[in-house]
């Protein structure tokens, strides 16, 4: 079940979501030229850190293990976005960025856990910006920033700012019990605190 | 039950995450990146010079020598849960 805006600031509010900084208006107010949230998602902006990977040479076997983590690592060029500062991405060009915000969907005992799904925007999908092309899925347990996996596939160049809104969050309630959540020490709280 | 699992760790690509990597049972590597919350080390990790340390496991079942434990982000090899030896946590 997908959780309306309405019950995603009451999930903020009991702390079965957390989105740090918490994306604000809550409501649409007569000044305020934007507001995050839509009827049931909530925007996530871009944050500061884009790797662009530099794996021309290389070639990643999955049936080589062991090895994939350090070879993306090593071969990422980093930049770091500034206010005003954009990174222009080209067509077909392929980086990897951060979410501003931090999501933690805790766990918590005799509550039906969260879970959530990162999505693009059609306003950016239009131009041609990709933001994830295969890993949505955000579980419960879940806590740090979303790793955005962006494809420039339009024809124009894009300049990607600190702190655009960049992707959209649905939150959905997960039904019945976890058996084995490979997360669930995260963050594993009881209604009296972290367990 | 949460248990520290030995491994190898280096710079990650984002803030604030590291590359991680270890052995199954079999001497099989994994890897994968996980937060600074979920590691144990001390120094400071490069490329050229790694350091030994653990990450936070959960052990779901285990039988003689060997244990499932689950790691906290998935691995690029195996998934989440891998199964190692006993001796191999702490």
């Amino acid at each position: 079940m997908l959780l309306s805006n309405l019950e995603i600031h009451k999930a903020l509010d009991e702390k079965r979501l957390v989105i740090d900084p918490e994306p604000l208006p809550r409501v649409k107010g007569l000044r305020d030229k934007y507001c995050p949230y839509d009827s049931h998602t909530v925007d996530l902006k871009l944050g500061n850190e884009i790797k662009i990977p530099k794996l021309e040479a290389a070639t990643i076997d999955f049936s080589a293990p062991g090895s994939i983590a350090n070879l993306i690592a090593q071969n990422s060029e980093q930049q770091i976005l500034e206010e005003n500062r954009p990174y222009t991405l080209n067509p077909s060009k392929f980086l990897l960025a951060q979410t501003l915000e931090t999501i933690t969907l805790p766990i918590i005992k005799g509550s039906m856990p969260l879970a959530a799904r990162i999505e693009g925007k059609s306003s950016r999908a239009r131009c041609g910006l990709l933001v994830h092309f295969t890993a949505p899925t955000v579980h419960p347990g879940w806590s740090g920033p979303l790793t955005l996996e962006i494809i420039n596939l339009g024809q124009a160049k894009l300049n990607l700012h600190l702190g655009m809104p960049i992707a959209q969050l649905i939150v959905e309630q997960v039904y019945g019990e976890i058996a084995s959540n490979p997360s669930q020490f995260q963050n594993q709280i009881t209604p009296e605190g972290r367990a | 039950m949460e248990k520290w699992l030995e491994c190898t760790i280096s710079p990650g690509q984002f803030t604030g995450e590291f590359a991680v990597q270890g052995k199954m049972f079999d001497d099989t590597e994994f890897s994968l990146f996980a937060p600074k919350a979920d590691l144990n080390f001390s120094g400071n990790p490069s490329w050229d010079k790694p350091v030994q340390g653990s990450i936070r496991v959960t052990i779901s079942e285990q039988e003689d020598e060997l244990l499932l434990v689950n790691l906290p982000r998935p691995t690029f090899e195996n998934g989440q849960a891998i199964t190692v030896k006993k001796n191999q946590i702490k």
